[in-house]
């Protein structure tokens, strides 16, 4: 591959080869592929999310935790 | 007019009547705001990711509303000296109204829930019995 180092592949964008279209709130199980145990929003750089659906994913996963559907933080952490 | 989802969170200590009250005191705002309640859905209990004013868990309505854009802030109002309303979240909505709409006519015409089979308990057992048969 051009450029630097072949581990350089630019991984492809889970929520557009599932076509949806917006991101949605409510919808736990899909947010809660995009967040790491402790709560917190897995970066693109490590998803592979595209820049759309990253913004869209940062908006449902911080309205999800205002309805206490997702954690801000993880609550006990040992 | 817009298109606009609102969650609320009550508490599950309230009785069912009461409950039920609040949702009717949401919905009859929503209409004398001239808004068109599309949809309301009982997400029912669900436990918190977090505590959220003491509690671990709450009760949850969903509204989905079309309406100008005076509702939801007298919603807002209405839910800030709401004691029995834990929380509250107002959206824009991005679902397509029209197939939003078709869903739910489509869903209309069979209003039957079908009672769910109650699984006899033995269930594992007859299985086994079946296979013995064999």
């Amino acid at each position: 591959m051009a450029r630097g180092f072949d581990r350089r592949r630019r991984k492809p964008c889970r929520l557009c080869e599932a076509k949806i279209t917006s991101v949605d709130y409510k919808d736990e199980r899909l947010l809660r592929r995009f967040i790491v145990e402790r709560g917190k929003i897995i970066p693109r750089r490590v998803s592979g999310n595209c820049q759309k659906h990253q913004r869209q994913l940062t908006r449902a996963v911080k309205r999800a935790r205002h309805l206490a559907i997702l954690p801000f933080t993880a609550e006990t952490y040992r | 007019m817009r298109l606009y989802e609102t969650t609320i969170i009550t508490d599950t200590q309230l009785e069912e009547a009461e409950t039920e009250n609040q949702i009717k005191l949401i919905e009859d705002l929503i209409k004398r705001g001239g808004g068109e309640i599309v949809e309301t859905q009982r997400w029912g209990t669900r436990r918190f990711a977090y505590e959220v004013k003491g509690k671990r868990q709450g009760n949850y309505t969903y509204f989905l509303y079309e309406g100008e854009p005076t509702i939801p802030s007298s919603l807002q109002d209405a839910f800030k000296v709401n004691e029995k309303i834990i929380r509250f979240l107002t959206v824009v909505s991005e679902i397509n109204l029209e197939a939003k709409k078709a869903e739910i006519a489509a869903r209309k015409p069979a209003p039957e829930p079908t009672p769910t089979p109650k699984e006899p308990e033995n269930d594992v057992a007859s299985k086994y019995e079946d296979e013995e048969v064999d």
